[in-house]
């Protein structure tokens, strides 16, 4: 398994084998290029923006395949830790840089990536088709309006798409994470994420997945899902939703299992049965900003505050062991939504979860 | 407030008109209403709206508009 390096003042024409600027590719496109990385490969992206498109076009992966986003630049001696920025504005994010998706790709399985941040100018994002066992963990993926969707994603027919999503934010667009599954039990997990001003946080088709501890701050509807199966329903667990029209829609009561959530929108479940657990009453229970604001201890925004009602709130079973930012929950059972009780000491820009090594 | 048996579908004439069919429910699992067995036609009730309430979604749709109406003549 070779592992590769991108820079910012890299080359497409290097090899790509070491982390200094003439060794370094220029692009993320190059690393996964028929001249890049083959199944298995790991490649370090260093802090920056690459506003170039990113078309997957590697001989398909058997195994999970690595961009690994390095914001503070531990495999780039001498380089200034930041974000790592993949988009389709310019390098400055301020104009339009090219009209496209920032990552396309058809049939190319396994791929993961971690520790970037997506900023779409609208209405592009990530668009694949017919891929399956893709991974983001610690991603964000930004619009700035309503116009379309962060991550557009199909399955192979017939196929399962086992998707991981893990520790990601989602913001804005017309829909976050919109699925066409394959119409088969499906390993899908969404969970340990936000998603926060998506006209719809998922839409999803024929595919089983599984949300764990998600938090839904949306204006239409949180899920929204069509032609799931009565015998291999998705489910949500531990999870919180707020300012939503519709929190959940079934298309069929029965196919989308709810339990342990805190459904706060204006109508709770569409062709949804209640499940064990749950309530539809109460207050968001995270901070907006009151901490900072107020001069008590820091904690994120929208986690919860002291004493919420989403402490303690969710089930342990099936749940994941820490929060969004990696913290072990504050009760013995998980909160609802993304992130527990913790002070944040020496600046908002703590990362718990990035203290032990670039993949948590 | 939660709904069941909710479906819409599209009325042929008017064309551009839906109706909404479904049971309103509480937490209980108790009925507080129903769009009717024939269900709601959504430009029937739009148009017993209070004017200002109407106007705070036309506001909301003007920039959906906006965006169709630039997308198509931006090509």
């Amino acid at each position: 398994m070779a592992t590769y390096y991108v820079r910012t003042d890299g080359s497409d024409s290097n090899t790509g084998t070491g982390p200094g600027t003439g060794q370094a590719w220029l692009t993320v496109g190059k690393a996964v290029s028929a001249t890049g990385m083959s199944s298995g490969d790991t490649v370090y992206v260093a802090p920056g923006v690459y506003s170039a498109l990113i078309n997957v076009l590697m001989t398909s992966a058997t195994v999970n395949t690595y961009i690994i986003g390095d914001p503070k630049a531990l495999q780039f001696p001498g380089v200034t830790p930041g974000q790592v920025i993949c988009t389709n504005y310019n390098t400055a994010l301020n104009a339009a840089g090219f009209s496209n998706h920032v990552i396309t790709g058809t049939s190319k399985n396994f791929m993961y990536w971690s520790n970037i941040n997506f900023k779409f100018n609208p209405p592009y994002g990530i668009n694949v088709a017919t891929v399956r066992n893709w991974t983001f963990e610690k991603c964000t993926f930004s619009n700035r309006n309503t116009s379309g969707s962060l991550i557009v994603m199909t399955s192979p027919a017939s196929t399962a798409m086992s998707l991981t999503i893990n520790q990601c934010i989602f913001h804005g667009g017309n829909v976050g994470l919109q699925l066409t599954g394959g119409g088969v039990p499906d390993t899908t997990s969404i969970q340990n994420s936000v998603f926060r001003h998506c006209a719809q946080a998922i839409v999803q088709v024929s595919c089983q997945t599984a949300v764990f501890n998600c938090l839904f701050f949306v204006s239409l509807f949180a899920i929204n899902q069509s032609s799931q199966s009565l015998v291999f329903p998705a489910t949500i667990t531990n999870c919180l939703t707020a300012n939503c029209s519709n929190d959940l829609i079934g298309g069929v009561t029965g196919t989308l299992i709810e339990t342990y959530n805190r459904l706060l929108g204006a109508s709770a479940r569409s062709n949804v049965a209640q499940g064990t657990g749950s309530v539809t009453v109460g207050d968001i229970g995270v901070d907006i900003g009151e901490s900072l604001l107020q001069g008590l201890p820091t904690i994120a925004q929208l986690t919860s505050f002291l004493s919420s009602p989403n402490a303690n709130f969710g089930t342990l079973t099936g749940a994941p062991v820490t929060d969004l930012y990696g913290n072990a929950w504050t009760g013995p059972n998980p909160d609802a939504g993304a992130g527990t009780y913790k002070t944040i000491g020496g600046g908002l820009l703590t990362h718990p979860g990035m203290t032990g090594g670039i993949r948590g | 407030m939660n709904l069941q048996n909710f479906r819409i579908e599209p009325n042929a004439a008017p064309p551009g008109d839906w109706y909404i069919f479904g049971d309103i429910t509480d937490d209980d699992g108790n009925l507080l209403g129903t769009f009717g067995p024939d269900g709601t036609s959504v430009f029937a009730w739009w148009v017993q709206q209070p004017s200002d309430w109407q106007l705070n979604y036309v506001m909301q749709f003007s920039s959906i508009m906006a965006q169709q109406i630039a997308a198509q003549d931006g090509g």
